[in-house]
Protein backbone atom coordinates (compact mmCIF):
# COMPACT_ATOMS: atom_id res chain seq x y z
CA UNK A 1 0.00 0.00 0.00
CA UNK A 2 1.49 3.47 -1.01
CA UNK A 3 1.86 5.83 2.08
CA UNK A 4 2.50 9.59 1.39
CA UNK A 5 3.91 12.37 3.62
CA UNK A 6 2.19 15.63 2.92
CA UNK A 7 3.73 18.70 3.97
CA UNK A 8 1.92 22.18 3.60
CA UNK A 9 3.71 25.61 2.97
CA UNK A 10 1.80 29.15 3.09
CA UNK A 11 2.60 32.38 2.96
CA UNK A 12 0.60 35.64 2.02
CA UNK A 13 1.04 38.04 -0.90
CA UNK A 14 3.71 40.81 0.42
CA UNK A 15 2.18 43.99 1.54
CA UNK A 16 -0.75 42.15 2.83
CA UNK A 17 -1.83 41.27 6.15
CA UNK A 18 -2.04 37.63 7.14
CA UNK A 19 -5.67 37.46 6.86
CA UNK A 20 -5.90 38.68 3.58
CA UNK A 21 -4.16 35.50 2.22
CA UNK A 22 -7.13 34.39 -0.11
CA UNK A 23 -5.47 30.89 -1.04
CA UNK A 24 -7.08 28.06 0.17
CA UNK A 25 -5.31 24.61 0.97
CA UNK A 26 -5.61 20.89 2.96
CA UNK A 27 -4.54 19.43 4.65
CA UNK A 28 -3.57 22.37 7.04
CA UNK A 29 -0.53 20.40 8.33
CA UNK A 30 1.87 17.35 7.33
CA UNK A 31 0.95 14.01 7.83
CA UNK A 32 1.10 10.74 6.72
CA UNK A 33 -1.53 8.76 5.09
CA UNK A 34 -1.80 6.10 2.54
CA UNK A 35 -5.11 7.62 1.37
CA UNK A 36 -5.99 11.32 1.05
CA UNK A 37 -7.39 14.00 -0.51
CA UNK A 38 -5.78 17.45 -1.26
CA UNK A 39 -6.56 20.73 -2.68
CA UNK A 40 -5.17 23.79 -3.40
CA UNK A 41 -7.37 26.86 -4.60
CA UNK A 42 -6.29 30.62 -5.17
CA UNK A 43 -9.09 33.29 -4.80
CA UNK A 44 -9.00 35.89 -7.06
CA UNK A 45 -7.76 39.20 -6.26
CA UNK A 46 -9.89 41.15 -8.55
CA UNK A 47 -13.26 39.37 -6.26
CA UNK A 48 -14.42 40.13 -3.18
CA UNK A 49 -14.93 37.35 -0.80
CA UNK A 50 -12.91 35.36 -3.06
CA UNK A 51 -10.88 33.79 -0.04
CA UNK A 52 -14.11 32.49 1.75
CA UNK A 53 -14.89 31.13 -1.90
CA UNK A 54 -11.63 28.79 -2.04
CA UNK A 55 -11.99 27.56 1.64
CA UNK A 56 -15.29 26.34 0.66
CA UNK A 57 -13.93 24.91 -2.80
CA UNK A 58 -11.19 23.08 -1.14
CA UNK A 59 -13.20 21.99 2.22
CA UNK A 60 -15.84 20.32 -0.21
CA UNK A 61 -12.94 18.67 -1.98
CA UNK A 62 -11.27 17.11 1.12
CA UNK A 63 -14.86 15.59 2.30
CA UNK A 64 -15.26 14.41 -1.40
CA UNK A 65 -18.38 16.22 -1.80
CA UNK A 66 -17.13 17.85 -4.68
CA UNK A 67 -17.00 15.15 -7.43
CA UNK A 68 -14.68 15.29 -10.86
CA UNK A 69 -17.51 17.09 -12.59
CA UNK A 70 -18.17 19.83 -10.01
CA UNK A 71 -21.74 18.27 -9.60
CA UNK A 72 -21.98 20.41 -5.80
CA UNK A 73 -21.25 23.96 -6.94
CA UNK A 74 -24.77 24.76 -6.24
CA UNK A 75 -24.83 23.67 -2.94
CA UNK A 76 -21.18 25.48 -2.13
CA UNK A 77 -22.50 29.01 -4.23
CA UNK A 78 -26.01 29.09 -2.21
CA UNK A 79 -23.26 29.03 1.24
CA UNK A 80 -21.27 31.39 0.01
CA UNK A 81 -23.96 33.72 -0.45
CA UNK A 82 -25.54 32.88 2.61
CA UNK A 83 -22.32 34.45 4.00
CA UNK A 84 -22.15 37.35 1.93
CA UNK A 85 -25.85 37.93 2.90
CA UNK A 86 -25.30 38.10 6.43
CA UNK A 87 -23.20 41.06 6.42
CA UNK A 88 -24.59 44.82 5.84
CA UNK A 89 -22.55 46.34 2.67
CA UNK A 90 -21.71 49.25 1.53
CA UNK A 91 -22.59 50.14 -2.32
CA UNK A 92 -18.99 49.90 -3.45
CA UNK A 93 -18.85 46.06 -1.69
CA UNK A 94 -22.38 45.52 -2.17
CA UNK A 95 -21.77 46.12 -6.22
CA UNK A 96 -18.41 44.29 -5.74
CA UNK A 97 -19.73 40.98 -4.22
CA UNK A 98 -22.91 40.66 -6.70
CA UNK A 99 -20.39 39.54 -9.59
CA UNK A 100 -19.65 36.68 -7.22
CA UNK A 101 -16.37 35.58 -6.04
CA UNK A 102 -13.56 33.48 -8.30
CA UNK A 103 -11.07 30.72 -7.26
CA UNK A 104 -8.82 28.31 -8.72
CA UNK A 105 -9.05 24.68 -7.55
CA UNK A 106 -6.64 22.05 -7.84
CA UNK A 107 -7.98 18.27 -6.28
CA UNK A 108 -6.02 15.67 -5.94
CA UNK A 109 -6.74 12.00 -4.39
CA UNK A 110 -4.20 9.49 -3.74
CA UNK A 111 -5.06 5.93 -3.56
CA UNK A 112 -4.13 2.54 -4.95
CA UNK A 113 -0.29 3.93 -5.59
CA UNK A 114 -2.00 6.67 -7.94
CA UNK A 115 -3.17 10.03 -8.18
CA UNK A 116 -5.98 11.24 -9.53
CA UNK A 117 -6.52 15.25 -10.10
CA UNK A 118 -9.24 17.74 -11.06
CA UNK A 119 -8.20 21.44 -12.05
CA UNK A 120 -10.13 24.34 -12.62
CA UNK A 121 -7.58 27.49 -13.41
CA UNK A 122 -4.17 28.09 -13.02
CA UNK A 123 -2.70 26.51 -9.64
CA UNK A 124 -0.75 23.28 -10.95
CA UNK A 125 0.69 20.04 -9.96
CA UNK A 126 3.92 19.23 -10.45
CA UNK A 127 4.97 15.09 -10.51
CA UNK A 128 8.64 14.37 -9.78
CA UNK A 129 10.61 11.15 -10.13
CA UNK A 130 14.32 10.94 -9.76
CA UNK A 131 15.12 14.18 -10.54
CA UNK A 132 12.59 14.56 -13.80
CA UNK A 133 9.27 16.16 -13.94
CA UNK A 134 7.17 13.87 -14.98
CA UNK A 135 3.85 16.00 -15.94
CA UNK A 136 3.18 19.47 -15.07
CA UNK A 137 -0.89 19.71 -15.02
CA UNK A 138 -3.39 21.75 -16.05
CA UNK A 139 -0.71 24.07 -17.36
CA UNK A 140 2.53 22.84 -18.93
CA UNK A 141 4.08 26.19 -19.97
CA UNK A 142 5.35 29.39 -18.15
CA UNK A 143 3.71 31.49 -21.25
CA UNK A 144 0.09 29.73 -20.36
CA UNK A 145 -0.11 31.98 -16.86
CA UNK A 146 -1.82 34.88 -17.83
CA UNK A 147 -3.43 37.59 -15.47
CA UNK A 148 -7.15 35.79 -16.78
CA UNK A 149 -7.35 32.39 -16.26
CA UNK A 150 -10.90 30.92 -16.37
CA UNK A 151 -11.93 30.00 -12.93
CA UNK A 152 -14.92 28.96 -10.68
CA UNK A 153 -17.31 31.40 -9.67
CA UNK A 154 -19.61 31.46 -6.79
CA UNK A 155 -22.08 32.79 -9.36
CA UNK A 156 -23.70 30.04 -11.50
CA UNK A 157 -24.02 32.65 -14.31
CA UNK A 158 -20.25 33.27 -14.61
CA UNK A 159 -20.22 29.62 -15.07
CA UNK A 160 -21.57 28.96 -18.22
CA UNK A 161 -18.45 27.75 -19.88
CA UNK A 162 -17.19 25.83 -16.99
CA UNK A 163 -17.36 22.49 -18.19
CA UNK A 164 -15.01 23.42 -20.80
CA UNK A 165 -12.27 24.38 -18.56
CA UNK A 166 -12.21 21.24 -16.06
CA UNK A 167 -9.36 19.23 -16.69
CA UNK A 168 -8.04 15.70 -15.24
CA UNK A 169 -5.80 13.41 -15.21
CA UNK A 170 -4.05 10.82 -13.18
CA UNK A 171 -0.83 8.77 -12.98
CA UNK A 172 1.03 5.75 -11.03
CA UNK A 173 3.39 6.73 -8.33
CA UNK A 174 6.67 4.37 -7.02
CA UNK A 175 8.39 5.46 -4.18
CA UNK A 176 10.63 8.07 -4.19
CA UNK A 177 8.33 10.07 -5.95
CA UNK A 178 7.77 13.42 -5.27
CA UNK A 179 4.18 15.67 -6.06
CA UNK A 180 4.25 19.59 -5.54
CA UNK A 181 0.87 21.38 -5.69
CA UNK A 182 1.47 25.01 -6.03
CA UNK A 183 -0.81 28.17 -6.59
CA UNK A 184 -0.09 30.29 -9.93
CA UNK A 185 2.63 32.32 -8.59
CA UNK A 186 4.85 29.69 -7.38
CA UNK A 187 3.65 27.25 -10.57
CA UNK A 188 5.19 30.38 -12.84
CA UNK A 189 8.50 29.75 -11.10
CA UNK A 190 8.70 25.79 -11.69
CA UNK A 191 7.75 26.04 -14.72
CA UNK A 192 10.57 28.76 -15.73
CA UNK A 193 13.08 26.36 -13.59
CA UNK A 194 11.98 23.37 -15.91
CA UNK A 195 12.17 25.18 -19.30
CA UNK A 196 16.02 26.64 -17.78
CA UNK A 197 16.31 22.83 -17.35
CA UNK A 198 17.10 23.51 -13.75
CA UNK A 199 16.35 21.00 -10.88
CA UNK A 200 13.78 22.01 -8.59
CA UNK A 201 15.88 20.61 -5.62
CA UNK A 202 16.00 23.81 -3.35
CA UNK A 203 12.27 23.36 -3.35
CA UNK A 204 12.52 20.07 -1.39
CA UNK A 205 14.31 21.94 1.41
CA UNK A 206 12.19 24.59 2.15
CA UNK A 207 10.32 24.10 5.59
CA UNK A 208 7.83 26.57 7.23
CA UNK A 209 10.90 28.29 9.01
CA UNK A 210 12.25 28.69 5.94
CA UNK A 211 9.73 29.46 3.39
CA UNK A 212 8.89 33.14 3.99
CA UNK A 213 12.67 34.19 3.59
CA UNK A 214 13.34 32.34 0.83
CA UNK A 215 9.79 34.05 -0.57
CA UNK A 216 11.13 37.25 0.23
CA UNK A 217 14.75 36.88 -1.51
CA UNK A 218 12.68 35.63 -4.91
CA UNK A 219 10.32 38.65 -4.82
CA UNK A 220 13.50 40.43 -4.34
CA UNK A 221 14.74 38.78 -7.31
CA UNK A 222 12.11 39.35 -9.27
CA UNK A 223 11.75 35.42 -10.00
CA UNK A 224 8.64 34.51 -8.24
CA UNK A 225 5.35 37.20 -8.66
CA UNK A 226 4.50 38.81 -5.40
CA UNK A 227 0.80 36.77 -4.71
CA UNK A 228 -0.52 34.94 -2.39
CA UNK A 229 1.59 31.71 -2.14
CA UNK A 230 0.91 27.84 -1.45
CA UNK A 231 2.97 24.54 -1.97
CA UNK A 232 2.10 21.46 -0.62
CA UNK A 233 5.00 18.27 -0.88
CA UNK A 234 3.86 15.00 -1.15
CA UNK A 235 6.83 12.39 -0.61
CA UNK A 236 5.83 9.05 -1.51
CA UNK A 237 7.54 6.57 0.99
CA UNK B 1 10.49 47.32 -18.43
CA UNK B 2 8.39 50.33 -18.50
CA UNK B 3 4.92 49.86 -17.04
CA UNK B 4 5.32 46.85 -15.04
CA UNK B 5 5.77 48.17 -11.77
CA UNK B 6 2.86 46.35 -8.80
CA UNK B 7 0.34 48.39 -8.49
CA UNK B 8 0.22 47.94 -4.88
CA UNK B 9 -1.49 49.56 -1.61
CA UNK B 10 2.26 50.78 -0.25
CA UNK B 11 3.08 51.38 -3.92
CA UNK B 12 0.14 53.06 -5.30
CA UNK B 13 -0.87 54.70 -8.99
CA UNK B 14 -2.27 57.76 -10.16
CA UNK B 15 -5.85 58.20 -12.53
CA UNK B 16 -6.88 62.24 -12.97
CA UNK B 17 -9.35 62.68 -14.89
CA UNK B 18 -9.85 65.71 -16.70
CA UNK B 19 -13.77 66.80 -17.63
CA UNK B 20 -14.63 69.17 -20.32
CA UNK B 21 -17.48 71.61 -18.90
CA UNK B 22 -17.82 73.93 -21.35
CA UNK B 23 -21.29 75.90 -22.60
CA UNK B 24 -20.65 73.58 -26.37
CA UNK B 25 -21.42 70.36 -24.07
CA UNK B 26 -24.60 71.29 -24.24
CA UNK B 27 -24.95 70.39 -28.09
CA UNK B 28 -26.48 66.95 -28.72
CA UNK B 29 -24.18 63.34 -28.18
CA UNK B 30 -24.06 62.29 -31.07
CA UNK B 31 -23.93 58.78 -29.87
CA UNK B 32 -27.27 59.85 -27.25
CA UNK B 33 -30.59 59.34 -27.10
CA UNK B 34 -32.31 61.63 -28.95
CA UNK B 35 -32.36 64.88 -26.71
CA UNK B 36 -29.03 63.69 -24.72
CA UNK B 37 -26.31 66.51 -24.55
CA UNK B 38 -22.85 66.02 -24.44
CA UNK B 39 -22.72 67.31 -20.99
CA UNK B 40 -24.63 64.09 -19.79
CA UNK B 41 -22.19 61.78 -21.81
CA UNK B 42 -19.45 63.65 -19.83
CA UNK B 43 -21.01 63.37 -16.11
CA UNK B 44 -22.44 59.72 -16.94
CA UNK B 45 -19.10 58.91 -18.30
CA UNK B 46 -16.76 60.53 -15.06
CA UNK B 47 -19.24 58.29 -12.52
CA UNK B 48 -19.13 55.21 -14.15
CA UNK B 49 -15.56 55.48 -14.52
CA UNK B 50 -15.19 56.36 -10.98
CA UNK B 51 -18.15 53.89 -9.79
CA UNK B 52 -16.14 50.79 -11.89
CA UNK B 53 -12.41 52.22 -10.27
CA UNK B 54 -13.94 51.88 -6.67
CA UNK B 55 -15.60 48.61 -6.90
CA UNK B 56 -12.61 47.25 -8.87
CA UNK B 57 -10.43 48.43 -5.58
CA UNK B 58 -13.49 46.95 -3.28
CA UNK B 59 -12.69 43.94 -1.24
CA UNK B 60 -15.24 42.82 1.41
CA UNK B 61 -13.32 44.52 3.79
CA UNK B 62 -13.35 47.97 2.56
CA UNK B 63 -11.74 49.41 -0.68
CA UNK B 64 -7.66 49.02 -0.92
CA UNK B 65 -5.78 52.20 -1.83
CA UNK B 66 -4.44 51.01 -5.21
CA UNK B 67 -4.97 54.41 -6.65
CA UNK B 68 -5.15 58.40 -5.92
CA UNK B 69 -7.38 60.00 -7.91
CA UNK B 70 -8.24 63.06 -9.18
CA UNK B 71 -10.56 65.01 -11.05
CA UNK B 72 -10.17 68.08 -12.80
CA UNK B 73 -12.90 70.40 -14.38
CA UNK B 74 -12.62 73.25 -16.76
CA UNK B 75 -15.08 75.57 -18.28
CA UNK B 76 -16.03 78.60 -17.07
CA UNK B 77 -13.29 77.86 -14.55
CA UNK B 78 -10.01 75.63 -14.29
CA UNK B 79 -9.64 73.42 -11.06
CA UNK B 80 -9.91 70.83 -8.75
CA UNK B 81 -14.10 69.76 -9.51
CA UNK B 82 -14.67 67.38 -6.48
CA UNK B 83 -18.02 68.56 -4.66
CA UNK B 84 -19.64 67.92 -1.39
CA UNK B 85 -16.93 66.51 1.21
CA UNK B 86 -13.92 66.29 -1.13
CA UNK B 87 -14.33 69.73 -2.33
CA UNK B 88 -10.99 71.52 -3.14
CA UNK B 89 -8.80 68.33 -3.03
CA UNK B 90 -6.88 67.87 -6.11
CA UNK B 91 -5.85 63.97 -5.27
CA UNK B 92 -7.63 61.94 -2.91
CA UNK B 93 -7.04 58.03 -2.27
CA UNK B 94 -9.63 55.69 -3.59
CA UNK B 95 -10.91 54.86 -0.54
CA UNK B 96 -12.49 58.34 0.19
CA UNK B 97 -13.54 58.51 -3.36
CA UNK B 98 -15.48 55.26 -1.94
CA UNK B 99 -17.34 56.93 0.90
CA UNK B 100 -17.73 60.45 -0.27
CA UNK B 101 -19.93 60.41 -3.58
CA UNK B 102 -22.18 63.46 -3.48
CA UNK B 103 -25.26 61.14 -3.67
CA UNK B 104 -26.11 57.67 -3.95
CA UNK B 105 -29.35 56.73 -6.29
CA UNK B 106 -31.23 53.73 -6.94
CA UNK B 107 -31.68 52.15 -10.15
CA UNK B 108 -33.49 49.48 -11.85
CA UNK B 109 -31.12 46.83 -14.35
CA UNK B 110 -31.79 43.88 -15.57
CA UNK B 111 -29.98 40.75 -14.43
CA UNK B 112 -29.61 37.11 -14.73
CA UNK B 113 -32.54 35.01 -12.80
CA UNK B 114 -29.90 32.19 -12.94
CA UNK B 115 -32.48 30.35 -14.68
CA UNK B 116 -32.05 31.29 -18.34
CA UNK B 117 -34.24 34.68 -18.02
CA UNK B 118 -33.89 38.33 -16.71
CA UNK B 119 -35.28 40.05 -13.76
CA UNK B 120 -35.03 43.50 -12.74
CA UNK B 121 -32.82 44.63 -9.72
CA UNK B 122 -32.69 47.41 -8.14
CA UNK B 123 -28.81 48.73 -7.47
CA UNK B 124 -26.81 51.54 -5.97
CA UNK B 125 -25.54 53.77 -7.89
CA UNK B 126 -23.11 56.66 -6.65
CA UNK B 127 -23.22 59.86 -8.05
CA UNK B 128 -19.91 62.36 -8.16
CA UNK B 129 -20.47 64.91 -10.67
CA UNK B 130 -23.82 66.50 -12.26
CA UNK B 131 -23.94 67.83 -15.70
CA UNK B 132 -22.24 71.39 -16.09
CA UNK B 133 -21.84 73.03 -19.33
CA UNK B 134 -20.81 76.51 -19.25
CA UNK B 135 -17.88 79.04 -19.96
CA UNK B 136 -15.29 78.26 -23.18
CA UNK B 137 -13.33 74.75 -23.26
CA UNK B 138 -10.02 75.93 -22.01
CA UNK B 139 -7.66 72.44 -22.45
CA UNK B 140 -4.33 74.04 -22.91
CA UNK B 141 -4.84 75.54 -19.06
CA UNK B 142 -6.48 72.27 -18.10
CA UNK B 143 -3.55 69.94 -19.61
CA UNK B 144 -1.53 72.53 -17.26
CA UNK B 145 -2.66 71.93 -14.46
CA UNK B 146 -2.49 68.22 -14.78
CA UNK B 147 0.85 68.32 -15.42
CA UNK B 148 1.48 70.24 -12.86
CA UNK B 149 -0.49 68.13 -10.54
CA UNK B 150 0.99 64.88 -11.78
CA UNK B 151 4.81 66.38 -11.71
CA UNK B 152 4.16 66.76 -7.72
CA UNK B 153 3.03 63.07 -8.13
CA UNK B 154 5.56 61.50 -9.57
CA UNK B 155 8.31 62.98 -7.79
CA UNK B 156 6.39 61.60 -4.21
CA UNK B 157 6.36 58.44 -6.20
CA UNK B 158 9.01 57.83 -8.11
CA UNK B 159 8.88 54.24 -8.20
CA UNK B 160 5.13 53.72 -8.94
CA UNK B 161 3.34 52.85 -12.04
CA UNK B 162 3.14 55.82 -13.94
CA UNK B 163 -0.20 58.08 -13.49
CA UNK B 164 -2.85 58.00 -16.31
CA UNK B 165 -4.76 61.30 -17.21
CA UNK B 166 -7.96 60.60 -18.75
CA UNK B 167 -9.27 63.59 -20.64
CA UNK B 168 -13.20 64.14 -21.52
CA UNK B 169 -14.01 66.12 -24.02
CA UNK B 170 -16.13 67.23 -27.30
CA UNK B 171 -12.30 68.60 -27.93
CA UNK B 172 -13.18 71.62 -28.87
CA UNK B 173 -10.25 73.48 -27.37
CA UNK B 174 -10.67 77.50 -27.03
CA UNK B 175 -7.19 78.38 -25.10
CA UNK B 176 -5.34 77.00 -28.39
CA UNK B 177 -3.53 74.32 -29.94
CA UNK B 178 -3.42 71.90 -26.82
CA UNK B 179 -0.47 69.25 -28.10
CA UNK B 180 2.22 70.63 -26.72
CA UNK B 181 0.63 70.87 -23.54
CA UNK B 182 -0.30 67.12 -24.06
CA UNK B 183 3.10 66.17 -24.72
CA UNK B 184 4.60 68.02 -21.82
CA UNK B 185 2.41 65.49 -19.64
CA UNK B 186 3.73 62.23 -21.70
CA UNK B 187 7.15 63.59 -21.07
CA UNK B 188 6.98 63.49 -17.29
CA UNK B 189 8.61 59.94 -16.35
CA UNK B 190 9.26 57.78 -13.46
CA UNK B 191 11.52 54.58 -12.70
CA UNK B 192 8.43 53.08 -14.87
CA UNK B 193 8.05 55.05 -17.17
CA UNK B 194 6.15 58.32 -18.64
CA UNK B 195 2.88 59.58 -17.46
CA UNK B 196 -0.12 58.74 -20.04
CA UNK B 197 -2.20 60.73 -21.62
CA UNK B 198 -5.87 59.01 -23.23
CA UNK B 199 -8.09 61.06 -24.15
CA UNK B 200 -12.18 60.21 -24.26
CA UNK B 201 -14.04 62.70 -26.94
CA UNK B 202 -18.07 62.51 -26.56
CA UNK B 203 -19.05 64.78 -30.25
CA UNK B 204 -22.20 65.57 -31.88
CA UNK B 205 -21.14 63.85 -34.90
CA UNK B 206 -23.34 61.06 -35.79
CA UNK B 207 -20.14 58.85 -36.58
CA UNK B 208 -19.76 55.31 -35.70
CA UNK B 209 -17.87 54.71 -32.54
CA UNK B 210 -14.49 54.22 -32.80
CA UNK B 211 -12.10 52.37 -29.67
CA UNK B 212 -8.30 52.49 -29.51
CA UNK B 213 -7.33 52.75 -32.82
CA UNK B 214 -4.37 52.75 -34.57
CA UNK B 215 -4.21 55.23 -36.76
CA UNK B 216 -7.08 58.25 -37.01
CA UNK B 217 -8.02 57.42 -40.43
CA UNK B 218 -11.30 56.19 -38.93
CA UNK B 219 -11.76 59.43 -37.36
CA UNK B 220 -14.35 61.99 -39.03
CA UNK B 221 -13.27 65.29 -37.99
CA UNK B 222 -10.60 67.56 -37.17
CA UNK B 223 -11.19 67.13 -33.47
CA UNK B 224 -10.94 63.43 -33.11
CA UNK B 225 -7.51 63.66 -34.90
CA UNK B 226 -5.98 66.12 -32.43
CA UNK B 227 -7.21 64.15 -29.76
CA UNK B 228 -6.00 60.82 -31.53
CA UNK B 229 -2.59 62.81 -32.16
CA UNK B 230 -2.15 63.58 -28.51
CA UNK B 231 -3.15 59.91 -26.99
CA UNK B 232 -0.57 57.84 -25.89
CA UNK B 233 0.11 54.22 -27.00
CA UNK B 234 -1.42 51.73 -24.71
CA UNK B 235 1.18 50.00 -22.54
CA UNK B 236 1.66 46.10 -24.45
CA UNK B 237 0.00 44.80 -21.23
CA UNK B 238 -3.01 46.97 -22.08
CA UNK B 239 -3.28 46.18 -25.09
CA UNK B 240 -3.16 42.34 -24.43
CA UNK B 241 -5.90 42.61 -21.49
CA UNK B 242 -8.03 44.06 -24.63
CA UNK B 243 -7.26 41.49 -26.78
CA UNK B 244 -8.14 39.07 -24.23
CA UNK B 245 -11.46 41.22 -23.75
CA UNK B 246 -12.31 41.07 -27.73
CA UNK B 247 -10.92 44.17 -28.64
CA UNK B 248 -9.16 44.17 -32.14
CA UNK B 249 -6.54 46.16 -31.13
CA UNK B 250 -3.35 46.76 -32.81
CA UNK B 251 0.30 46.94 -32.00
CA UNK B 252 0.57 50.47 -31.91
CA UNK B 253 -3.22 51.21 -30.35
CA UNK B 254 -4.20 54.42 -28.73
CA UNK B 255 -5.34 55.57 -25.26
CA UNK B 256 -8.47 57.14 -27.34
CA UNK B 257 -12.31 56.41 -27.73
CA UNK B 258 -14.61 58.16 -30.07
CA UNK B 259 -18.30 58.58 -28.72
CA UNK B 260 -17.58 55.16 -26.85
CA UNK B 261 -17.17 53.78 -23.40
CA UNK B 262 -13.89 53.77 -22.00
CA UNK B 263 -14.79 51.95 -18.80
CA UNK B 264 -13.05 49.35 -20.15
CA UNK B 265 -9.81 51.19 -19.51
CA UNK B 266 -10.58 50.47 -15.87
CA UNK B 267 -10.76 46.82 -16.54
CA UNK B 268 -7.28 46.76 -18.23
CA UNK B 269 -5.47 48.06 -15.15
CA UNK B 270 -3.93 45.20 -13.66
CA UNK B 271 -3.93 45.30 -9.55
CA UNK B 272 -3.79 40.77 -9.89
CA UNK B 273 -5.46 38.17 -11.00
CA UNK B 274 -8.87 39.26 -13.04
CA UNK B 275 -10.77 35.91 -14.16
CA UNK B 276 -11.59 35.68 -17.75
CA UNK B 277 -15.21 34.87 -16.81
CA UNK B 278 -15.59 38.61 -14.79
CA UNK B 279 -17.12 40.78 -17.91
Amino acid sequence: MTRVRIRPLAAPKRGSAPDEYEDAYWPRRALVREEVRCAVADGATESSFSGAWARLLVDAYRRGVLDDELTALPHLQRRWQERVDAIPLPWYAEEKARMGAFSSLLGVTIRNGRWEAVAIGDSCLFHGRAGDVLTAFPVTESTELTAAPHLVSSKSSRNATLRDHIRHADAPLEIGDILYLATDALAGWILRRIEAGLPLTELATLHPATFAAWLATERDNLTIRNDDTTLIRIDVL
Amino acid sequence: MPYTAEISRSNPSCLLFLIDRSGSMDDPFGAGDGGRCKADGVADAINRLLQNLVIKCAKSEGVRDYYHVGVIGYGSQVGPAFGGELSGQTLVPVSELAERPQRIEERTRKTDDGAGGLVDQTIRFPVWFDAVAKGGTPMCEALAQAEKTIGEWIAQHPNSFPPIVINITDGESTDGDPTAAARRIQDLGGEDGNALLFNLHLSSQRSAPVEFPDSDSQLPDRYSRLLYDMSSELPSHIQQAARQEGYNVGEGARGFVFNADMVSVIRFLDIGTRPANLR
